[in-house]
């Protein structure tokens, strides 16, 4: 960027901002759509739902700790 | 249709304007209520169109393109709502003041129209310098009605307290904008936030910003004005103040604090979490302490603000989204508090004091039903849209500090003490001697309640139709705070590969 932006970079970062937003809900409902796979997979596979829903239950437990609704402002401290 | 909802108001304005007073008032009242209802009618029409998957305003439109003062308005998920509160209650302020004005009349509505459209114009132009013309134009209308409407021989200092307090408090906000406006050369919203302003530049902006909002809040302690206002001030300008005025505070923090000084709204986080903290102690437990039962609901209104402030500072998309519901559900519980305490019990027997009202279910047990209801409400319970907004609120200062979490969370004891102390006092025992006997409440009075009660009813089973508007919006005002890289470590590393 230029030291004095001009509109189309002001036009780039606000595109840029709302792709940022999209893709940070876009993950936070896949979490989601892994967790109604989950439930799916809890109810079919009954007892056994230890051993074969292991990968989805990993699975979620990765995306809800990673795929957190995050803003695009960055604050930096010391 | 933002354009419409500005000018309808003024519409009914001028068509109050020829009407005598001595031979139409009935007609005055049936214009000036027909024409906020059209415009709340206008107003759900956006709603229904509203977009709430886009991060860019809508509905806008543009009037002229001058740096300083942008003619611009237009909405996102964030003022929506607020919008939608504004049509919402304006009809409810005309109905609750039908029959106990007298004098004026004319003047009286025309005051309430010009506010709807001030207040719509506050939630919907989208540059600071029009902001504050807005935020502060509402004052002069609010002024008048409190100082020549209003209750007793104290009015006229209580309207002095509103007025200048706010208008102390938005002269530092005033001078924020005009450093703004010299150092950018724009007071645009987008521009302003698309700029990057250093942190020292911030804090002194922020601090501007912040002591007016936090008057109009009102934090303490710059709170003195609301408790007399709301104690003086009539039934529909009660309303309008407990319903909408508060809301511009938290509308500002939301759009200029935490939008366009995001790094100053971090450092100063603990401050304004510690002063919403001794707010919400101080202010529940002087409720306690009140006689005036409308000094008791203001007092009770700045409780509940500063759980939406924490809220709003807690920088997690729950407790921000929670401060927003918060903020519409004590929008209307608020203002049917008032109905039923200063409208309903105040225009029969003429008395604020809490100590001559006892025993009011034996003549009046719908009103006491709804009064009921109504406190449950505003003590936060189940199913309300009000527990829904303090619940997640505090879920979110929870997560970013759990100490004030607790402390925040003392209002959901405290409230349900001063809650439960009114309406035992006013409802049960026997029926006080100084009272003249009285029928219930009309149907007039049962019909301006009711809705309020509707709507926290409604959206506290279904908050997912506010939440999915505000999603978005609500998103783009996070932040993430990550340390500066260590560049002590790097040059260490550096050396140890032999500089290479």
């Amino acid at each position: 960027m230029s030291a004095v932006p001009t509109m189309d970079d002001y036009r780039t970062e606000l595109k840029n901002r709302e792709n940022h937003v999209r893709e940070s809900w876009v993950k936070a409902m896949e979490a989601r759509l892994v967790r109604e796979e989950l439930q799916k997979c809890y109810r079919g596979e009954g007892v056994n739902h230890l051993q074969n829903c292991k990968e989805l239950a990993e699975m979620y437990t990765r995306m809800i700790r990673e795929n957190k609704i995050k803003g695009y402002t960055v604050i930096e401290t010391e | 249709m933002l354009s419409a909802l500005l000018l309808i108001p003024l519409i009914g304005s001028l068509a109050l304007l020829p009407i005598s007073e001595e031979s139409g008032v009935t007609r005055m009242k049936q214009i000036a209520l027909t024409t906020s209802m059209v415009n709340f009618i206008v107003s759900i029409v956006l709603w229904g169109e509203f977009d709430s998957s886009s991060l860019q305003y809508q509905f806008v439109q543009e009037f002229n393109t001058l740096s300083f003062c942008h003619l611009n308005i237009g909405i996102d998920g964030i003022s929506l709502y607020f919008v939608l509160l504004t049509t919402f209650i304006t009809p409810l302020c005309i109905l609750s003041n039908w029959d106990n004005i007298k004098f004026g009349m004319k003047y009286f509505l025309i005051a309430f129209l010009l506010m709807e459209t001030l207040l719509i114009a506050v939630f919907v132009v989208l540059d600071l310098m029009l902001f504050y013309i807005f935020f502060e134009s509402v004052l002069i209308p609010m002024f008048l009605v409190v100082g020549i409407w209003g209750g007793s021989v104290t009015r006229i200092r209580a309207s002095f307290l509103l007025f200048l307090y706010t208008l102390a408090g938005s002269l530092f906000m005033l001078l924020s904008i005009m450093v703004i406006y010299y150092n950018i050369g724009s007071t645009d919203f987008t521009v302003v936030s698309l700029s990057n302003m250093s942190l020292d530049a911030q804090k002194v902006l922020w601090l501007g910003f912040f002591l007016s909002l936090a008057v109009k809040s009102p934090m303490v302690p710059f709170h003195i004005w609301l408790p007399r206002a709301h104690a003086e001030a009539p039934l529909g300008a009660s309303i309008l103040l407990a319903a909408l005025f508060l809301k511009l505070a938290t509308y500002g923090y939301l759009r200029i604090l935490i939008t366009m000084l995001p790094d100053a709204t971090s450092y100063f986080s603990p401050l304004v979490q510690t002063m919403a903290v001794v707010t919400l102690i101080y202010s529940s437990l002087a409720t306690l302490r009140q006689t005036d039962f409308k000094a008791l609901v203001a007092y009770s209104s700045i409780g509940h603000m500063a759980i939406v402030i924490l809220g709003l500072f807690s920088n997690t998309i729950v407790g921000i989204e929670g401060a927003i519901a918060l903020s519409i559900a004590h929008g209307v519980i608020s203002p049917a508090m008032f109905a039923l305490v200063g409208g309903v019990l105040y225009d029969v027997h003429h008395t604020r004091t809490i100590r001559y009202y006892r025993g009011l279910a034996v003549y009046m047990p719908v009103f006491v039903a709804m009064f009921f209801i109504t406190t449950a409400f505003n003590m936060a319970v189940p199913l309300s849209l009000n527990w829904v907004g303090e619940a997640l609120s505090l879920a979110g200062i929870f997560q970013k500090s759990p100490i004030i979490g607790v402390l925040g969370a003392s209002s959901i004891v405290l409230s349900a003490c001063y809650s439960i102390f009114l309406f035992n006092r006013l409802s049960f025992g026997a029926y006080s001697q100084y009272l003249s006997f009285t029928t219930d409440i009309s149907r007039r009075e049962f019909m301006l309640v009711l809705p309020m009660l509707l709507v926290a009813l409604i959206f506290g089973i279904m908050p997912n139709v506010i939440f999915t508007d505000l999603h978005v919006a609500v998103t783009q005002l996070l932040y993430a705070v990550e340390p500066v890289a260590d560049l002590t470590n790097i040059e260490a590393a550096v050396d140890a590969l032999g500089g290479k």
